[in-house]
């Protein structure tokens, strides 16, 4: 249905740093991001993730290292001449021009033929549905309509890698989720090598191939959601991807046996919903081992209730999936949880 | 921000040529006055024996103390006038606000020295108002004797420095501020004591130093009115009448500036760090209340009373310009329009001379002021905020000083095809002009700059645009208003500029406008055609004004609305934008 395609690149980081002057932003980025990958960079703010993708569009103090698109080093090149498409996160549309002038403005920057710029236009206006709101001012946009606005304008470019800066921040939130369906169904039409920079967990669970969490500058670990989510590198990955029980020390188990006693330097990972939560005395399955503690706190949360158990002098999140009519545990009550010993993973920082 | 410094190639010629501009026409003269000042006119050594003939000179001494007497009354009598008007508008609803607006621009659209002669015929000692008095009461007042008229004559014109000032500020307190202060405890005068009063003060300080500072500086003012113990008029005098050799001037000369320095410190420190723009969406303001019957008689009395003090120069110099003879009456005896006749037949050179000067001057100050905010903003150069900082500074720089360094520099400087000088050729009145004029519109130009996002740049660089042509497409058409209205204000208040050019006037045909009042002024017979005249260049400078408040209207409009693709706007606390101020 569309003629704006274009063969999918690689994108490679080779041993990237960069500093706004005494600050080091970025410490040696090392990155392949596949041709047609929809490649996320997520980590908290200040973690540097806007920082590089705005190095890869060219923008900001001269880093070290190296950024290929495809098998060409653009680290040196000025950002008109790299055509790699930007989306930025206010949306950057020119209030001085209509939404068609806009869109326009890449193709008159690079001498395409007047009609060619008006077909190619409409065809990038309707690819984001917007072609009766041509003429408009992007004022009289609404957000979501400026975002598909910005969206257009610079897929028009046919760019080798499209870069989205938290394009969805500005959106309310039913309209978020519209909006990463439609971006990710864009992507896949124009099999455009996609990155997308956000410090929300969920959108980048939702619309990535791949993720990398960044953390001080720092790529912290990279791979599909849920190896993420299951196998998390360390753990800043398993604290900043969903909840997680970070034990540092022993855990005493039911049976006063002392867990984890020889993984001084370790810390031991759980996920609040592999736990069972029981009345005591409990009952263990085969691979579980059974700890006693007090529930300390509850919060009803619809589909589940999240629990704080105190053990030892430890406080853990447990997880325990509400249906209809259940009944829940109360504050003080004594409670046994059953943990497989399968999903107990050990981090090493 | 903090681009690549790549192919900065353009950008540094741009700078260099920038400086080498601000440095011939602003820095070498400034620094030749000064310098001059501390020389021994004789053997030429360093010396401070000037500033000693000075300081022992009776006249001197007088004219300085004049001077401050002058500076620190008039701050007094516009404080009087600007403050019941901006705690009126901030504090009670009423519709005499917009009433109040006007006030705060009518004096600014004429040149107090323009009015000067014409509030002479209102309050003079024979004016129509101390006849009247004189006639029913059998006594008069002298509120245009000596230093009197002076006074009378530069509060009026310049108190709406503090009323804008004062009412930014006081708008700008949040409701919250009070209201949590009420919530706390406190109320009525120790509410005013100790949250009001504190959060408007930096903006009446600024307002009150920068009403000093054109006081004090004011050449045209007290010249018309034929007092001559001020320092201002001393300087201009002895270099007329003595020539550019007396040390005096110069000594002057150092002193003005330092008094404008002091006063833009002063002001400097009362806003620095005190960014009290503590409004949140939605309620700004201190509470509004209405006002009982006799309070809004009170209030509307004083605004008519000021409203008929401010408008009198106005009032006087149009009947000046359409009376006959006007002497020792109330009012004119007949009332024609052969002054205007004669004006124009006389005076139709002053008027093109100043189109064209007024013109000129404020083409060059938006190219520079556009330049000079472009290459502070948004480029990594060296030394790139001196640049802001030198041209900012020619505010410090008082008109005889320019006028003073010109003629001491360029004297010896002779222009290749016309074969003049360079200190008598018209267009050093230009350059003096576009020079006084440049902090005006270099802060209209920056404003403008800053609120164009980074973003927008960035995102046609991204698209594929180079540097130069990002400017041209995205960041010159996004600035166009603000340009606009640097552009208007520097015209409108370069075109009755008088303390330079006076000057700087060589041969009577290259004069401008405001030499020509000054010149028709001198005689009794020359006073109509000078009134029409002077009307004349009212009309400029209010539909210049006129012109840029609606450009600053109209592009304020077009931003709201716009979103999230601007970055917020910041508070100019010094209100160059908001009209005309001829030093």
């Amino acid at each position: 249905m569309s003629e704006i395609r274009s063969e999918a690149v690689s994108v490679t980081i080779e041993d990237l740093s960069l500093s706004f002057g005494p600050t080091e932003v970025l410490k040696g980025i090392n990155l392949t991001i596949e041709p047609g990958e929809f490649f996320t960079f997520l980590g908290p703010s200040g973690s540097g993730k806007s920082t590089l993708l705005r190095a890869i569009a060219g923008f900001g103090p001269m880093p070290g290292g190296r950024i290929l698109i495809g098998d060409d080093d653009v680290t040196q090149l000025p950002p008109w001449t790299r055509n790699v498409g930007m989306v930025f996160q206010s949306y950057a549309l020119w209030p001085h021009m209509t939404v068609r002038k806009n869109v326009a403005f890449g193709l008159e920057e690079r001498k395409i033929p007047n009609k060619d710029i008006r077909e190619r236009v409409n065809e990038a206006l309707k690819l984001v549905g917007l072609l009766d709101f041509a003429e408009r001012r992007p004022s009289q946009l609404s957000g979501g309509q400026q975002q598909r606005v910005a969206l257009a304008r610079t897929i028009v470019i046919e760019p080798r890698v499209l870069l989205l800066d938290e394009p969805l921040s500005n959106l309310d939130a039913n309209l978020r989720i519209q909006m990463r369906r439609d971006i990710l169904e864009l992507q896949q039409e124009l099999k455009l090598t996609t990155i997308f920079v956000t410090h929300d967990q969920e959108e980048a669970n939702t619309t990535s191939d791949r993720i990398a969490v960044l953390d001080q500058g720092i790529i912290q670990q990279v791979g599909s959601p849920i190896e993420l989510y299951d196998e998390p590198a360390n753990r800043f990955v398993a604290d900043f991807l969903g909840t997680a029980n970070l034990i540092d020390g022993p855990l005493e188990t039911a049976d006063g046996t002392s867990l984890f006693e020889s993984d001084k330097n370790h810390t031991t990972m759980f996920r609040p919903q592999d736990m069972d939560i029981q009345p005591l005395p409990g009952e263990a399955g085969p691979d579980d081992v059974l700890l006693k503690g007090r529930v300390a706190h509850r919060e009803f949360l619809g589909n589940l209730i999240r629990y704080n158990v105190t053990v030892g002098e430890h406080s853990l999140i447990v997880d325990d999936p509400h249906t209809t009519g259940r009944q829940a545990f109360a504050k003080g009550d004594e409670v046994a949880l059953g943990l497989d010993t399968k999903n107990i993973h050990i981090l090493t920082d | 921000m903090n681009s690549f410094s790549r192919s900065n190639w353009g950008v540094s010629t741009l700078a260099i040529f920038i400086s080498l501009f601000l440095l011939v026409f602003l820095v070498v003269p400034v620094g030749k006055v000064i310098f001059v000042a501390f020389q021994d006119p004789q053997t030429g050594a360093l010396t401070l024996i000037n500033f000693i003939d000075f300081f022992n000179t009776s006249l001197f001494q007088e004219s300085f103390l004049n001077s401050i007497y002058v500076s620190s009354m008039s701050v007094l009598l516009a404080s009087i006038i600007a403050i019941p008007l901006s705690y009126f508008t901030t504090r009670f609803n009423f519709g005499g606000a917009v009433l109040i607006q006007t006030l705060g621009i009518v004096p600014l659209i004429m040149p107090p020295f323009v009015g000067a002669v014409a509030m002479l015929l209102l309050f003079g000692e024979n004016g129509s108002v101390n006849l009247l008095l004189d006639e029913w009461f059998g006594f008069t007042i002298p509120f245009m004797e000596g230093l009197n008229g002076v006074i009378l004559v530069e509060s009026i014109h310049y108190f709406p420095f503090i009323l804008i000032n004062l009412s930014a500020a006081l708008l700008n307190i949040d409701r919250a501020m009070e209201e949590s202060a009420q919530n706390l405890g406190a109320s009525g005068t120790r509410l005013f004591r100790r949250i009001v009063f504190p959060l408007a003060m930096p903006g009446y300080v600024a307002g009150a130093s920068l009403v000093f500072l054109k006081v004090f500086d004011d050449l045209g003012t007290p010249l018309l009115l034929n007092i001559n113990n001020m320092l201002a008029p001393q300087a201009y005098l002895r270099i007329t009448s003595i020539g550019i050799s007396d040390p005096m001037g110069y000594v002057i000369s150092v002193i003005l500036v330092t008094f404008s320095l002091f006063s833009l410190w002063v002001s400097f420190l009362a806003l620095k760090g005190k960014d009290y723009s503590t409004v949140q969406k939605g309620g700004g303001g201190l509470m509004k209340r209405d006002l009982r019957t006799w309070e809004k008689i009170g209030c509307y009395a004083v605004i008519i009373l000021i409203l008929l003090m401010v408008l009198s120069p106005h009032v006087g110099l149009a009947m000046l310009s359409f009376g006959t003879v006007w002497s020792y009456s109330v009012l004119p005896d007949a009332f024609t329009l052969a002054h205007y006749e004669n004006m124009f037949r006389m005076a139709g050179q002053y008027i093109s001379n100043t189109l064209l000067y007024a013109g000129l001057a404020a083409t060059i100050d938006v190219i520079l002021g556009t330049a000079i905010a472009y290459v502070v903003w948004r480029t990594g150069i060296r030394g790139r905020k001196w640049l802001d900082f030198i041209a900012m500074g020619a505010v410090a720089v008082p008109g005889v000083v320019i006028g003073i360094g010109y003629l001491r520099t360029f004297v010896e400087y002779n222009v290749p095809i016309v074969d003049k000088p360079l200190a008598s050729w018209w267009v050093i009145i230009v350059i003096a002009l576009a020079i006084r004029r440049l902090p005006y519109a270099l802060r209209a130009c920056t404003a403008a700059l800053q609120q164009v996002s980074v973003m927008l740049e960035e995102a046609a660089e991204n698209l594929g645009a180079t540097k130069s042509r990002t400017v041209r497409r995205v960041v010159v058409p996004l600035m166009t208003g603000g340009i606009l209205a640097g552009f208007v204000t520097s015209f409108a208040t370069a075109s009755v500029e008088l303390s330079a050019t006076i000057m700087l006037v060589n041969v009577e045909s290259d004069a401008p406008l405001a030499y020509g009042i000054y010149e028709f002024m001198q005689s009794a017979a020359g006073r109509g055609p000078g009134a029409a005249l002077g009307i004349v260049a009212v009309l400029i400078v209010g539909l210049a004004t006129y012109i840029s408040h609606r450009v600053i209207e109209r592009t304020e409009m077009q931003r709201t609305g716009t979103g999230a693709v601007i970055a917020e706007q910041t508070p100019v606390a010094i209100g160059t934008t908001t009209g005309a101020a001829p030093l």
